[in-house]
């Protein structure tokens, strides 16, 4: 008999077996695709839809179905290749199975990639079916396009690589373990073991080393996280969350990283080789025990005990009464660590006799533990105070904290129900701020790693303490991130400080405006002065020449002058994208300005320039259309607990209302608007946080509907004395 | 023909196989006979590619088993425990095994279930241990394949069913180049099957002998002499491997043609000279007894 016509009866004869698996995708996919999709047409139908806000059913089974659907998809491809894996290849752990296949005259590469294809088969010919039979349905309903087509192919093509993934993974579960309990048990930890990990790893980092912060910024050669991250649950993430909107595919409805794409395939082909090579190499009589490979059982054994009592350590630790963190910590690795290791000795043998074999290894892990318990707790490496020597660095990134703390938006979110939210600040600039040259830079980081300052809470003495987060961009080609706490009150370091402010690389690099505006088109600018908004049409002409003058003042722009100076106004530019979701939600969802661009009074070129576009950012409010101004007192209470935890609470304690014309005069010279204000306040001392101001018009005019603070100092004497205030004082 | 040369297998620390070498000819019936845990099992595992020997090598028309398709296209093994496919029947069964053996005779299958009054559709879940030993043998006959690895398959057939695939496997042997291999812990059960048998004991071969040449080499002869004398000088010629007396009456185990032993004897005149016939276990317990074990022990 040919191998070729032996392979396609060895299918059929697997398929045969168990023809209840392609039966149960059959049905979760069934479940998946057609009832979902009637019902939800069903709603678009009665107009009863809310959830993606649809049109009509055209865009559902364009956006939605063969769209952000795909992830329920890929979770159902990981659950079919879980079945697919143990039903097809749990024979391995049955003797008398074994006996019968591999007695046959069919070697195990033939057996092996039958099992394999037939696996396939079973999961992909009920996934494509029904696919085939929504697109069906989308046609009697006449919304099948081109679009949907290939959204359908994409999607076909996404989740069959993630069941291959997840389907090579388990296989590898399968073929190093003997058991079937067992190897449900490995494909489980296999499944997540890279995340958990990292999750440990990042959280114990964040326990012990304060210096310690996590980059989460894919894009522009960076690493965003520090762990190969080799699980199926770890490259999904990676797959369909990706934390930096450029990996982002245009539509925004259908999104997967592209980029991540070919280390899905990568390690889709490596899983699978490992699992054929554990198959071949594989003996007949492992068959019973729990691991089928004498060398893989201490490997496990140290793999999943030492993350255990880690974890079991941080649990503990996170329970423990403030004054004993560390006694129960170390309570808590012990104690996770022997049950832990008893335990698996226990599964291992399948025998509760057995849980204390391997004396050796116990040792062996007990003391791999209390190395990593000692470098940890005591930074044996010098984790906190490492600072690259100047010669293996090739770039460095910094991001003074609080400083004008503006980042680009990012789309979240499915089908129409899109929004956008912000890349976070510190991630954004250890991307694109790339310092060289600067002798200050390394200055500062050595005497903040030198100090090790730490911040404890409401101390006046730490009141100047700023956090500064350096990424490290070695030669090597390493990125290292650390977060110092640097003291502003110190001269050395405020002058430090002020050379990095002052580095046009810096400022650069820290306004997305600035790094990436050149390469965008922008349709809209949203201005907000001291007073008025505006919301101006952009076109090339004024966008290039609106981001040219504003580089050039705020490249002069020294730190000096930003601690001590109220800014004027700041704006947004928007992209026809940013610019519809902002539509689809009423300028709801970017309300709050966290990507504003500050106009310092200092910046006459711009402000003439707005102005010459209609944006005067001094424009004066209309007294005569204020009807009053509403003041808030924002009453800080110190609170304690049961337990004697202090915490912070706010009453709002209305002032009063003012109507003079004149008090209401002296009350607006005074405030600075809170839409660009909080930056102010995060950085400089010189923003009153304690009162909350509003004006009120007779109008009702939008532009007035805005909060403001006072300006630190400056609050006119009659607040003090109103009523209200008295009463809050009281 | 099978040579195991030198081979041993063992289970974490357990030896199960130790340097065994076995000869099995072409056309014969072997018995593997051994008790619990001597090795048979992983012996015929490793004669039918199963396992993978630690050490030495199973030639199986010279060719090795282990990943050898060609080699194991002419093996059928039915083990202790076989296995059949969930919710298969005889006919299913067949079917499967139609796929991988291309001599399968399915006509012939069909056959032999209605002579042994089995029901081709019906689930083997429900077949009796019996009934289900009786299908693996039907099964592996109408493989046509060379050799047949039988593992514990004839022990509790009833004498009825032993008698029929006795008959089936002497046409087999008959018509074509067919080599049975049947373990046992009961050398009982084998002694109207086989033509020779190996005996395993401890994972190593204690002997292998041909069974008829085992029967005509050793004899039971009863005798009684007229004088001490003649009785000491008739048994000084023979090669005596046991001897026993009861008043005068000699029972003795002779080695030798019987011809030789009989003319032997009657030089001295016997008042009676008699050859009774050995049993297969007595013939064992003779020629073990001489190697220094108590095969009572091992095998009965």
């Amino acid at each position: 008999m040919t191998s070729k016509t032996l392979f396609f009866k060895l299918i059929k004869q697997d398929v045969k077996k168990r023809v209840w698996c392609p039966i149960i995708i059959f049905l979760g996919y069934f479940l998946a695709f057609e009832v979902n999709m009637l019902r939800m047409i069903g709603r678009i139908e009665e107009r009863t839809e809310y959830t993606y806000a649809l049109k009509d059913i055209l865009e559902y089974v364009e956006k939605v179905l063969f769209g952000s659907n795909v992830k329920a998809f890929a979770v159902l491809a990981c659950l079919a290749a879980f079945l697919c894996a143990v039903s097809g290849f749990s024979y391995l752990h049955s003797r008398v199975q074994l006996d019968l296949y591999q007695s046959l005259p069919a070697n195990r590469t033939q057996t092996f990639l039958a099992k394999y294809v037939s696996g396939v088969l079973q999961f992909f010919l009920p996934f494509a079916i029904h696919v085939v039979i929504c697109m069906g349905i989308a046609a009697g309903k006449a919304a099948f396009s081109g679009v949907v087509f290939g959204n359908a192919i994409k999607m076909v093509g996404v989740v069959s690589l993630v069941f291959l993934l997840s389907y090579g993974m388990c296989l590898m579960a399968v073929c190093l373990t003997g058991n079937i309990i067992i190897s449900v048990f490995g494909c489980i930890v296999l499944f997540f073991y890279s995340s958990v990990v990292s999750v440990l790893t990042s959280s114990l980092f964040q326990t012990f080393f304060p210096t310690y912060m996590f980059v989460s910024i894919e894009g522009n050669g960076l690493d965003y996280t520090p762990y190969w991250r080799f699980s199926p649950v770890s490259m999904l993430v990676d797959l369909f969350e990706p934390r930096y909107t450029g990996a982002f595919r245009d539509d925004t409805y259908f999104r997967y990283n592209a980029d991540c794409l070919w280390k899905v395939a990568a390690a889709m082909l490596v899983y699978t080789l490992i699992a054929y090579v554990l198959y071949r190499k594989r003996a007949s009589e492992a068959a019973g025990k729990a691991i089928a490979f004498w060398w893989a059982e201490s490997v496990i054994k140290t793999m999943l005990v030492l993350p255990a009592a880690l974890m079991a350590g941080l649990f503990f630790r996170e329970i423990a009464p403030e004054k004993g963190v560390d006694t129960w910590y170390l309570f808590g690795v012990v104690f996770g660590f022997a049950l832990a290791a008893v335990l698996l000795e226990i599964i291992f043998r399948l025998d509760i006799r057995g849980a204390l074999c391997h004396k050796k290894q116990f040792v062996f892990n007990a003391a791999c533990l209390a190395v990593i318990v000692l470098v940890l707790r005591f930074d044996v490496l010098g984790y906190n105070t490492y600072v690259p020597a100047d010669s293996e660095l090739e770039s460095c990134a910094v991001s003074l904290e609080g400083l004008m703390s503006v980042s680009p938006a990012k789309s979240s979110g499915y089908g129409r129900t899109v929004w956008y939210t912000y890349i976070g600040t510190t991630d954004y600039r250890m991307g694109n701020v790339k310092l060289q040259g600067n002798p200050s830079v390394m200055d500062l980081a050595r005497k903040a790693a030198k100090e090790q300052l730490t911040y404890e809470g409401d101390d006046e003495a730490q009141k100047d303490y700023k956090a500064v987060a350096f990424g490290y961009n070695l030669k090597n080609g390493k990125h290292i991130y650390r977060m110092y706490t640097v003291d502003m009150a110190d001269a050395q370091t405020k002058a430090l400080v002020a050379d990095i402010f002052n580095d046009s690389s810096y400022k650069t690099g820290t306004s997305p405006m600035l790094s990436d505006g050149w390469k965008k088109e922008y349709r809209k600018l949203y201005g907000v002065g001291t007073f008025g908004a505006a919301d101006l049409d952009m076109t090339p002409e004024f966008q290039a020449k609106l981001l040219e003058t504003y580089q050039e003042e705020y490249l002069q722009l020294d730190f000096d002058t930003v601690l001590d100076t109220y800014p004027v106004g700041c704006f947004s530019l928007l992209t026809d994208e940013e610019y519809q979701a902002d539509l689809d939600w009423r300028h709801g969802a970017r309300y709050d300005r966290y990507d504003g661009s500050l106009i310092y009074p200092q910046f006459t070129k711009t402000i003439a320039l707005l102005k010459e576009h209609g944006f005067d950012v001094y424009e004066m409010v209309d007294m005569e259309d204020i009807d009053f101004i509403n003041v808030i007192y924002c009453k800080e209470n110190m609170e304690f607990d049961g337990e004697g935890v202090s915490y912070v609470s706010y009453d709002y304690v209305e002032v009063g209302s003012v109507y003079d014309a004149a008090q209401q005069e002296e009350l607006l010279n005074q405030v600075i608007n809170t839409d660009y204000g909080w930056q102010v306040r995060n950085y400089a001392d010189i923003v009153d946080g304690d009162f909350e101001i509003s004006i009120h018009s007779k109008t009702d005019n939008e532009a007035l509907q805005r909060k403001f603070d006072f300006k630190k100092g400056q609050i006119p004497q009659f607040i003090y004395e109103m009523e209200g205030y008295q009463k809050a004082m009281e | 023909m099978i040579t195991a040369t030198h081979i041993s297998k063992k289970f974490d620390k357990t030896q199960a196989v130790k340097d065994v070498s076995v000869s099995i000819k072409n056309g014969e019936v072997f018995g593997l006979i051994g008790t619990n845990g001597a090795g048979k099992s992983t012996f015929l595992r490793m004669a039918c590619g199963v396992l993978k020997p630690d050490s030495g090598e199973i030639l199986v028309d010279e060719q090795k088993v282990y990943e050898n398709n060609t080699a194991k296209a002419e093996i059928f093994y039915i083990s202790d425990d076989q296995y059949f496919l969930p919710n298969a029947t005889p006919i299913d069964m067949a079917d499967f095994y139609k796929d991988y053996y291309v001599k399968f005779d399915m006509a012939r299958f069909r056959d032999l279930l209605g002579k042994f009054q089995l029901e081709g559709r019906r689930k083997v879940t429900t077949f009796s241990k019996g009934m289900k030993k009786q299908l693996s043998v039907l099964l592996g006959v109408c493989a046509n394949t060379k050799y047949m690895f039988c593992d514990e398959t004839f022990d509790g057939l009833d004498p009825m069913m032993r008698q029929a695939v006795k008959s089936i496997f002497a046409g087999e042997l008959a018509e074509r180049d067919f080599t049975p291999v049947i373990a046992s812990h009961n050398l009982r059960e084998l002694e109207d099957i086989c033509d020779s048998v190996g005996i395993l004991h401890q994972g190593g071969v204690l002997m292998q002998k041909d069974l008829e040449e085992m029967k005509l080499n050793i004899h039971n002869i009863q005798c009684v002499f007229h004088t001490p004398e003649d009785e000491a000088a008739a048994l000084e010629g023979l090669e005596v491997v046991n001897a026993e007396k009861r008043g005068s009456l000699n029972t003795l185990t002779v080695r030798g043609k019987i011809e030789e032993i009989m003319a032997g004897i009657n030089l001295h005149n016997p008042v009676f000279a008699e050859n009774i016939s050995l049993t297969l276990e007595e013939i064992f317990i003779s020629e073990t007894e001489v190697a220094g074990y108590d095969i009572k022990n091992l095998i009965f």
